[in-house]
């Protein structure tokens, strides 16, 4: 079963069209990536999935079926812009928003103590939250999100304001959620982040789907053919071989519609070149965004 | 386990009552009073200290220069001639206030000059005009006298109804409800500004967008309106321990007769307290509905003065109140949540307010007061998070915003 099930998603708000056809899926234990740039429909999607607008058209499921009271209690949220009541101490705010949740301090209270320590946040607890600096309250955020250990996460920009240390923590925060069976779902610019952290994504723009899949099927399918080989030898002609250029200390090898890299390689054998990594050049997700959010049908408005 | 409304309210009442200024503000109202009034005491004991009243009286006309069972507000000292009353008048030191001069011959044509240099204050005015008045009825008997010193007593009493109110000596009893009234007003601001102050700040500070996915709008404004009556309760019942602390203390320390053996109409206190809940409640809910639909926290505050306007209704149409305390415009208006505390309030001074009609206007005001909340819960559902883009009325009827 779905975790998140949106069908057609359609939103208005008086003339502004901001969600126009959005579809997708999230199943359980996996990292599933919102992506698409500013303004596309990402939150105003999340706010209706969360109950929060009610779309105009289309049908969102959540756990198989509409949101009610108890479905919100397995949910934790982290909006973009951040919501934490500023001028009360930190662990009483992150109890509060907890039993808003249906959870009590004797319930979590070991929990609690875990997260203030992973998060390095322990000896800040009774500080106000407006006393804490920006990443702290990220932390303390996240931990606010996960501590009554959700069925489904749904994150929005979780890495912001945090240094490479903290980064790495929510990192692996989000890979023991997803190893637990947490469907998490993030929404985040950071690209090289989602590569690293994500199973599947749906790309929007003008919000319409304009990517949607396995991260890998997708990469691969945006793979022109062209291959990278790492070598110290100086690269003789070969068959189907219609170019090559110098990048970050690999040679990227531009290939015909008509070779194959297998060919390509076996050339290359066959002239003696060593190779010390031969390898298929997959466009990164960062060049994938730009590509599709730039190209013409995602300028009418998506494909 | 505390239900989520149990919860919102105890978190938002815990976090306001503790607040220094919500604690300023419970104890400014006591603090402003003991201040006026001892401000106010301190002048009249000072000012009545130093009243002196030079009486010129060649005929000898004053034989009494007290008033019998009553306080000595000021001292006569009695000239014979008008040129050393002058001079005492004009003195550096231990001067006259004013002078009276009363010709020889007063009994007959009943005329007194008045000399002074600063206009002498009533006090003053007064205790001489009883003080001759008690020597031109010194052979009358006792009560005679002391009802003819008293002047006229005006007593209002309303056709049809069971109650009167004496003008010059009304008990404390008789201003308890108005007083009731005015209290609440008095609740209802620095509420407000809480109700409106935490509404605002969720905006601003996002945590909305947190809370709501948690638990239900409807859950999230209940427990608001749940925590702000707590908290006015709690004003309210500060305020009416201060008030009845400082009767008791005027009435039992002081001996001011005003506050002695005052009994309190439970039946008063009983229908302004009925009334008073679902205002607070109609309050609350409307300050919702102003803070779902506006996003800038001056302009929400500007506009929660216009939401307070209608508390003052019934002090505008006053005159009308006071002229026809059971007419048609009194009795609507202690039908509605808006204006009935303070209308019945009013009533209370004139007539015992039929059990029916306060039975059926707190019915009408709960009415009004539970369709508000439900009214300020789907303007908070429709605009809760629509930061800068504009809220159209319709919106608010519209079905498809509410279904499931």
């Amino acid at each position: 079963m779905s975790v998140i099930d949106v069908s057609h998603l359609k939103k208005t708000f008086g003339d502004t069209v901001a969600v126009e056809d959005v579809s997708f899926e999230v199943r359980p234990g996996e990292i599933f990536g919102l992506l698409g740039p500013n303004g596309a429909g990402k939150t105003t999607t999340i706010r209706i999935a969360l109950d929060i607008f009610k779309a105009d058209s289309g049908d969102v499921k959540i756990f198989g079926g509409a949101m009610t009271e108890e479905k919100k209690k397995r949910i934790g949220y982290m909006p973009e812009e951040r919501g934490l009541y500023q001028d009360i101490p930190l662990e009483r705010c992150i109890l509060y928003l907890a039993a808003l949740k249906g959870v009590r301090k004797a319930e979590i209270g070991k929990r609690l103590e875990q997260y203030l320590e992973r998060f390095d946040l322990a000896a800040h607890r009774k500080k106000k939250v407006k006393e804490l600096s920006k990443g702290m309250q990220q932390k303390a955020q996240i931990i606010s999100t996960v501590l009554h250990d959700p069925d489904l996460l749904i994150i929005d920009e979780p890495f912001s304001g945090l240094d490479p240390i903290n980064t790495q923590l929510v990192r692996e925060l989000m890979n023991d959620l997803r190893d637990r069976g947490t469907a998490v779902v993030m929404s985040t610019h950071q690209m090289n982040l989602v590569e690293e952290l994500c199973d599947r994504i749906v790309l929007i723009n003008k919000g319409t789907n304009i990517l949607y899949g396995k991260l890998a099927e997708i990469r691969r399918d945006f793979s022109t053919g062209d291959v990278l080989v790492t070598t110290s030898d100086a690269l003789p002609g070969v068959p189907g071989l219609i170019g090559h250029e110098h990048r970050n200390g690999k040679i990227l090898l531009h290939i015909d519609h008509d070779t194959s890299p297998q060919q390509v390689l076996k050339s290359l054998l066959e002239k003696n070149v060593n190779i010390e990594k031969f390898e298929l050049a997959t466009p990164s997700l960062n060049e994938i965004f730009i590509q599709v959010v730039r190209s013409p049908e995602a300028q009418v408005g998506g494909k | 386990m505390m239900g989520p409304v149990w919860e919102v309210a105890v978190y938002h009442f815990k976090r306001e009552v503790f607040k220094k200024s919500y604690i300023l503000t419970l104890l400014s109202l006591p603090l402003f009073l003991v201040f006026t009034i001892g401000l106010g005491q301190l002048a009249t004991s000072a000012l009545n200290n130093d009243i002196r009243i030079g009486v010129v009286d060649p005929g000898g006309f004053l034989q009494v220069l007290s008033i019998e069972g009553r306080q000595e507000t000021a001292e006569i000292i009695i000239f014979n001639s008008k040129i050393e009353a002058e001079a005492r008048l004009r003195a550096e030191t231990d001067p006259l206030r004013v002078i009276y001069v009363l010709p020889a011959n007063y009994p007959g044509n009943r005329e007194v000059d008045m000399i002074y240099e600063d206009y002498p204050p009533s006090e003053a005015r007064e205790y001489f005009s009883d003080i001759l008045k008690t020597n031109l009825l010194a052979g009358q008997q006792e009560a005679l006298r002391n009802r003819a010193i008293e002047g006229p007593l005006l007593t209002i009493k309303a056709i049809s109804v069971n109650r009167e109110f004496p003008v010059n000596n009304p008990s404390a009893e008789l201003l308890i409800p108005l007083m009731l009234a005015v209290i609440y007003i008095f609740t209802i601001f620095p509420i407000a500004g809480i109700m409106v102050g935490a509404l605002g700040d969720e905006k601003t500070n996002r945590t909305i967008e947190v809370v709501i996915t948690s638990i239900s709008p409807r859950t999230m404004i209940s427990g608001k309106i749940l925590a702000v009556s707590a908290i006015a309760l709690l004003q309210v019942t500060i305020w009416i321990f201060f008030f009845v602390g400082a009767a008791w203390i005027s009435g039992n320390w002081f001996d001011i007769v005003f506050f002695q053996d005052i009994t309190v109409h439970w039946r008063d206190v009983v229908a302004i307290a009925s009334l008073a809940l679902p205002g607070f409640v109609f309050y609350g809910a409307a300050l919702v509905m102003l803070g779902s639909l506006i996003d800038d926290s001056e302009t929400l505050q500007q506009a929660s003065g216009l939401v307070l306007i209608p508390l003052f209704l019934p002090i505008y149409v006053l005159p009308v109140i006071l002229d026809q305390p059971d007419g048609l415009l009194a009795m609507v208006f202690s039908f509605l949540p808006i204006t009935s505390v303070q209308t019945v309030g009013i009533q209370s001074l004139f007539m015992e307010v039929p059990s029916w009609r306060i039975a059926t206007a707190t019915g009408v005001s709960w009415l009004i007061s539970l369709g508000m909340t439900w009214f300020a819960v789907r303007a908070f559902r429709v605009g809760m998070l629509r930061y800068g883009k504009r809220i159209r009325i319709g919106e608010l009827f519209n079905r498809k915003q509410f279904a499931r």
